[in-house]
């Protein structure tokens, strides 16, 4: 892959760090699960399609590969309940570093054992200010459609990282559905190769 | 288009051309700041350079006034395509001859027929499908498009006129990839 990964014309900003960013894989018609997404059918029809610019899970070269060094590890994991509990907490462990669930309701019975993950029931603001303290100088890696938006609406989400697929979905769950009306960004960074356009958006404050 | 895939606003009228909380600011900053649009150049002067165009009703005008005579699209009287336009409509009207060779032309046969006619106008010169949503969403779900050049502007909008909807699966390929901070130009073709 990567055949032709390069830099756009556009000069790498430094991006500020610790920051929040959502990274999510997208359809050009906007979707990040296909249809019929339910238990059995994760991510739904086609979802696989959305993934397959990230190869064998391994480190891509280039400046693909740059991308993947700012969450191989994060900082700190923000991620949504939905998301958790899909995956069992990623067995209490994701890469080592620690967890955070916003919820309005208390965790499962398994958290019990997972020490790295820590339910936070008094808002996102709060749930990503414990976040940030934890992931030191590296990011916080946002999971999550919902909690994104979230975060979002309250202001604490910094930047968003879309690998944008050249493919249209026609159907499925679409990652701005339920959008505060107006967001404002700054494109901050653009990778262009065949499988993904990587555009990196600031908020705008 | 706005990362979260509008083309235009909700209510479309004379005086909000653009539909509610919508300011064509919002989508084309970088063809009209100052600061911008030497930048893009390329982009700008590509969009009209063709043989003919094609566009829809909606585009040519609001939906109350783009029946009158008088009524002879949005732009002066000698608009920027200086090369046949022809108009996707719901009744016939006669060609309208602007200045600068620019001429409109009311199809109301559907867009395959407007299609070809602008195909054998444009002899071997592009065909350029210049909008609105509506209209680039029919040509996609016929497969009646080659390429597809957007520029997808750094804002979410949360409602309006949706590229892309009720347009079935398809692949692409990015050809082409350039912006700044306020628009990612992508260039793809359609994969068949």
């Amino acid at each position: 892959m990567n055949k032709r990964s390069k830099q756009s014309s556009q000069p790498a900003r430094s991006l500020k760090q610790p920051a929040s960013v959502l990274y999510m894989s997208m359809s050009l018609d906007g979707y990040i699960a296909g249809p019929n997404d339910k238990v059995g059918n994760p991510g739904g029809d086609g979802f696989d399609r959305l993934h397959e610019w990230f190869g064998d899970f391994s480190r891509p070269s280039g400046a693909v590969g740059e991308l993947w060094d700012e969450w191989h590890p994060p900082g700190a994991i923000l991620a949504g309940r939905r998301t958790v509990e899909q995956v069992d907490h990623w067995g209490g462990n994701n890469q080592g570093v620690r967890i955070f669930v916003p919820s309005h309701r208390p965790p499962g019975s398994s958290v019990a054992n997972y020490p790295l993950v820590k339910y936070v029931l008094d808002g996102i603001e709060s749930t990503m200010a414990q976040a940030k303290a934890a992931a030191g100088n590296r990011i916080v890696l946002v999971h999550g459609a919902y909690t994104a938006q979230r975060a979002l609406e309250a202001g604490v989400l910094d930047e968003l990282q879309i690998h944008q697929i050249p493919v249209l979905f026609g159907g499925g769950r679409r990652l701005f559905d339920v959008l505060p009306s107006r967001v404002e960004l700054e494109i901050v960074r653009v990778i262009d190769t065949p499988e993904a356009t990587h555009i990196r958006y600031r908020v705008h404050r | 288009m706005s990362l979260d895939g509008f083309t235009a606003g909700l209510n479309q009228t004379f005086e909000k051309p653009f539909g509610d909380n919508f300011d064509a600011d919002l989508l084309d900053r970088w063809m009209f700041d100052e600061s911008e649009k030497h930048k893009h150049k390329k982009e700008i002067d590509a969009i009209l350079d063709a043989g003919a165009f094609i566009m829809g009703s909606n585009m040519f005008g609001p939906y109350d006034r783009r029946d009158k005579p008088e009524w002879k699209g949005w732009w002066d009287d000698n608009p920027p395509y200086h090369a046949p336009v022809f108009v996707l409509f719901h009744k016939k009207r006669e060609p309208i001859e602007m200045e600068g060779g620019t001429t409109f032309i009311f199809v109301t046969e559907g867009i395959e027929t407007a299609l070809s006619k602008a195909k054998e106008a444009a002899g071997n010169r592009d065909v350029k499908i210049m909008g609105g949503a509506n209209t680039v969403n029919q040509y996609l779900a016929a497969e009646l498009i080659d390429e597809l050049w957007l520029h997808i502007a750094p804002v979410t909008i949360g409602a309006g006129t949706r590229l892309f909807e009720g347009v079935p699966n398809l692949n692409l390929e990015p050809i082409e990839v350039s912006g700044t901070s306020v628009v990612t130009h992508i260039r793809y073709k359609v994969l068949k």
